[in-house]
C-alpha cells in the first residue's frame, strides 16, 4: 500500500483514522518545531500546530494526487499562520520581535546546554521574520533549497541571500556569548 | 569551484553536504579534499551548525496530539450509507403507491357519476310525499275502496287550493 504523505491525505479525506494518525505521527513534531523556532514560545507553537492540522483535515477530502507535495503545502500553511501571529503581536506590542528572553552574555562563563539553547533561541528571535523562516526551513527542517524557496515564494537566489544574511547575523550574535565555540 | 564560491556556499547552507545544492556538491567536496583553506572554511561553518543545533526540538505533547487527532475526519457512518442507498427505493415505492391511489378514484368517480345520473331519474314515493307542491298526493290516491269511509279514505277538502289553505287552522275552527 502506498504510504506516501499524499496517499495518506487521500485516505484521510475518506475518514481513514489510521492514515490520520500516521500523518500526525510524521508531521506534528515538525510543525511544532518549525512554529516554536519561528515564534519563540511553546504555547504559540502548539496553537499554530493545532490550527495547521485543522487546515489539513479540512483540505483532505479535496486533496488530489499530483496537486502539490504535502510537505511543501504543510510548511506553507504553517509559515502563513506564523506570519499572521507575528503580525498580530506586532500590532499589539509595536515590536516586530517575538518575546524571547535573551540570556545575559557572559563570554567568560562556561555555557551549559540549556544556556546555549537560550542564546540560540534569542539569536533566532532577533532575526527578521523572513530570514528566520529561511534558516528554519533549510537548517532545522532539512528542506531542499528549491522547496524552501517555493514555500517562501521567492527565487532560489533570493533564498540564498536570506540564508547568508541570517547565518552572518547569527554568527555575530553567538560569537559574543560563545567566542570559544566560533572561530574568528 | 573556486575558494570564494565555496565560502559563499558554506555561509549560505552550512557545512552539511546534504544541504548543498545538488549541482555543486561534488565540486565542493573535491575542493575541500584538496585544499587546507577550504577545510578551514568548512570547519568554521560546522562550528556555527553545532551551535544552532544546540536548540533542541521538543516533542509535541500527548495532549496536543490527542486534540489534533480528535478533530481528524471520521468515516461515514454505516447507517447513513444504508439510508443513502434506501432513499431512492423508498421514493420509488412512494411514487407507485401515489399513482395507484390517484388512479383508483377516477374509476370510482365514473361509477358514482353514472349512479347519480340514474338516481336523478328515479322518483321515490317518499320524494313525492315530501314534495309540498307539484304532484298532488291526494289526487294520486287510488279511488278503489275509498268509497268505504271505514277504510280511511281521505277527505279532500278544497282540492285545487294551496295546501296551506285546505285545512282549517285552530283559529278558524275556534
Amino acid at each position: 500500500m502506498d504510504d506516501s504523505d499524499e496517499a495518506l491525505m487521500l485516505r484521510a479525506g475518506r475518514g481513514d483514522r489510521t492514515a490520520c494518525a500516521l500523518l500526525v505521527e510524521r508531521h506534528l513534531g515538525r510543525v511544532v518545531a518549525f512554529a516554536q523556532r519561528t515564534l519563540g514560545t511553546r504555547s504559540d507553537a502548539e496553537d499554530v500546530a493545532q490550527e495547521v492540522f485543522l487546515r489539513v483535515w479540512a483540505a483532505a477530502p479535496r486533496w488530489k494526487l499530483g496537486s502539490a507535495r504535502f510537505s511543501t503545502w504543510l510548511h506553507r500553511v504553517a509559515m502563513n499562520l506564523c506570519l499572521d501571529r507575528i503580525a498580530k503581536k506586532r500590532e499589539a506590542t509595536t515590536d516586530d520581535l517575538p518575546e524571547v528572553a535573551d540570556p545575559r552574555p557572559d563570554p567568560g562563563a562556561a555555557l551549559h546546554d540549556a544556556d546555549l539553547a537560550g542564546h540560540v533561541r534569542a539569536a533566532l528571535a532577533a532575526l527578521p521574520a523572513t530570514q528566520r523562516m529561511a534558516i528554519t526551513l533549510c537548517h532545522y527542517q532539512g528542506l531542499r533549497n528549491t522547496e524552501a524557496a517555493e514555500i517562501l515564494e521567492v527565487s532560489v537566489e533570493a533564498l540564498e541571500s536570506l540564508l547568508a544574511r541570517a547565518r552572518r547575523a547569527l554568527r555575530a550574535r553567538l560569537r559574543a556569548v560563545a567566542p570559544a565555540l566560533l572561530g574568528p | 569551484m573556486t575558494l570564494e564560491r565555496l565560502r559563499e556556499l558554506l555561509e549560505t547552507y552550512g557545512a552539511a553536504e546534504p544541504r548543498w545544492p545538488d549541482a555543486e556538491r561534488e565540486a565542493a567536496r573535491r575542493l575541500i579534499a584538496e585544499s587546507t583553506a577550504a577545510r578551514a572554511l568548512r570547519d568554521a561553518a560546522a562550528d556555527l551548525d553545532r551551535l544552532l543545533d544546540a536548540l533542541p526540538a521538543e516533542a509535541p505533547s500527548a495532549a496536543l496530539a490527542a486534540r489534533v487527532l480528535a478533530a481528524a475526519p471520521r468515516p461515514a457512518r454505516r447507517w447513513r450509507a444504508v439510508l443513502a442507498a434506501a432513499a431512492p427505493l423508498a421514493a420509488a415505492a412512494a411514487a407507485v403507491v401515489w399513482l395507484a391511489i390517484r388512479h383508483e378514484p377516477v374509476a370510482h368517480r365514473a361509477a358514482d357519476a353514472s349512479a347519480a345520473l340514474a338516481l336523478g331519474e328515479y322518483t321515490s314515493p317518499t320524494d313525492v310525499l315530501l314534495t309540498p307542491y307539484g304532484v298532488d298526493v291526494y289526487a294520486t290516491v287510488p279511488a278503489i275502496g275509498c268509497a268505504d269511509s271505514t277504510l280511511g279514505c281521505p277527505k279532500v277538502p278544497d282540492a285545487g287550493r294551496p295546501y296551506s289553505q285546505r285545512w282549517p287552522t285552530r283559529r278558524s275552527l275556534a
